[in-house]
């Protein structure tokens, strides 16, 4: 208990000492504000759009975008990568296109997605979905064939069929890559939801970003920033107890 | 269940190309109660001869004649254990039920009563990984008893245990076969092992295996089991005809530690 104190200290005290660092800079050059903007400056403005930008309603904007196309990509990429299992030649054809779709920045699909859906949200849950799909495919399908040979030929010695090879050994096995894949996908979602807000968009953290970035607000720029980290370490802290959960058994 | 095997053979490879001959024209009985042990060098077939035995593998002429008088029922313990490590040790012993026909409360309640009596009742609710490597070849083993089975195929199970660990195992599976009323084919290149636990010793050549000797061992199985060192003068002449059958067949890696 005592070492998790300390630890924790430890972890937080060389970001205060940047923060006081940074506060002391300004405080000395107030130009410098300007280009880098403040501690006190980014709270003073967080208390501005708070009040009068409805700040949480963007914040649930991108976290809505983001859970929205992390679930979609997070969820039938798992499907098809575990189906994939069953059909190698499915596999063998897809490959190629999973190759070509992972290889390419998903966000350069952006423009072309606001075109077809438009500035409103679906534009950005399209792009978190695409930003997930190839990843959560590709854990999932390599989950289900690392598992392990000699508990499938002891299900088949069993009498045991395809499909209770499947979910009893295949689905288990591929959890942990699930996971795995789950804890990358949490920020690409977010990126998708914030790039596809940064290119067109009328609401979320990426517009108020771009909007600040048009009027020199550095502060207000540092705000939507700290609320996207807020909002990434929120998703993987959720994560942990489902993969402590998950776990258990190693 | 007494099981014929019918001039067995099997061969690996595409036909009309080079094939291999893994098991050439084997042929024996396996007595209904009886341990058989399986005994010849490594890679000379034995393996292929228990998966042709659970129906893993289609013979490519021969046949395998179970006793029609009763539901053949067969259950396979591997070299390693094969657990399923996310499964508790009371749903490892379930799989094979679960896998044929679903759990009822009588088999979880015979699962609970089998793996108290092998000395698992402790660790029901635990991960298998807590349970030493002997430990997890009696979960295997009583995994095989649980799903039903009257036909145990054992394939070189107690090889990675250490000497101690491996008697008791072999005094397991001995009781296992009496009280649970089951035929046991039983695969090892200890010759040691053979004689002590089998009733039967088929002793195979190198590849491709045929049959080059059968000794039967005539004294009582539970002795042999429980009385070791008194029981090593008494086997010592089965050994020596076992042994004889093996240099006569030019096995090579068969052991006697």
């Amino acid at each position: 208990m005592k070492q998790c104190f300390i630890r924790s200290i430890l972890q937080i005290l060389p970001g205060l000492a940047g923060v006081l660092l940074w506060q002391t800079i300004v405080y000395g050059v107030p130009r410098y504000e300007f280009f880098v903007g403040s501690p006190l400056g980014i709270i003073r403005e967080f208390g501005v759009l708070w009040k009068e930008e409805n700040l949480p309603i963007h914040a649930m904007v991108t976290t809505l975008e983001a859970i929205l196309g992390f679930i979609a990509g997070c969820s039938i990429g798992t499907v098809v990568g575990l189906a994939m299992w069953g059909s190698q030649r499915a596999y063998e054809v897809s490959r190629p296109y999973l190759i070509a779709l992972g290889s390419v920045p998903v966000f350069a699909f952006g423009p072309v997605l606001i075109f077809w859906f438009g500035t409103g949200m679906w534009s950005k849950i399209v792009l978190g979905f695409l930003s997930t799909f190839v990843i959560a495919v590709v854990q999932a399908h390599t989950g289900a064939s690392e598992a392990d040979a000699n508990l499938l030929r002891v299900v088949k010695a069993f009498g045991g069929t395809q499909r209770q090879a499947f979910f009893k050994i295949i689905v288990p096995s591929a959890t942990i890559w699930v996971l795995s894949g789950i804890r990358l996908n949490i920020g690409m979602a977010l990126l998708g939801a914030f790039i596809g807000e940064f290119i067109s968009s009328r609401m979320g953290l990426g517009h108020l970003i771009i909007v600040a970035e048009g009027l020199y607000n550095v502060n207000q720029i540092w705000v939507g920033t700290i609320c996207i980290v807020a909002i990434a370490i929120l998703f993987h802290a959720s994560t942990i107890p489902i993969e402590r959960w998950a776990k258990r058994w190693q | 269940m007494q099981i014929s095997i019918k001039r067995l053979v099997v061969e690996y490879g595409r036909p009309k190309r080079s094939r291999l001959r893994v098991l050439d024209n084997i042929s024996s009985v396996i007595e209904d109660g009886s341990i058989t042990v399986i005994l010849g060098p490594s890679g000379c077939g034995k393996s292929t001869l228990l998966n042709v035995l659970a129906g893993l593998i289609a013979p490519t002429s021969g046949e395998i004649v179970f006793d029609k008088t009763v539901l053949a029922s067969v259950g396979y313990v591997f070299q390693t254990p094969s657990l399923i490590p996310w499964r508790s040790v009371l749903g490892n012993a379930l799989l094979g039920i679960e896998l044929k026909q679903g759990v009822t409360p009588q088999a979880e309640a015979r699962a609970r009563r089998l793996l108290t009596s092998y000395h698992l009742g402790e660790c029901l609710d635990q991960f298998p990984k807590i349970l030493s490597g002997g430990m997890q070849q009696r979960l295997a083993m009583v995994r095989a008893v649980v799903a039903g089975a009257n036909v145990l195929l054992l394939d070189e199970p107690f090889s990675d245990s250490d000497y101690v660990m491996r008697r008791e195992l072999q005094t397991d599976l001995v009781r296992a076969v009496e009280e649970e009323a089951l035929t046991a084919v039983f695969v090892t290149h200890d010759v040691e092992e053979a004689v002590h636990i089998g009733d039967k010793v088929v002793v195979l050549t190198p590849c491709p295996a045929r049959v080059a000797a059968e000794v039967e061992i005539r004294i009582p199985r539970r002795e042999r089991v429980r009385d070791r060192w008194v029981m090593d003068r008494g086997l010592s002449p089965y050994m020596d005809r076992i042994w004889a059958a093996i240099d006569s067949a030019g096995g090579g890696d068969t052991s006697n530690q």
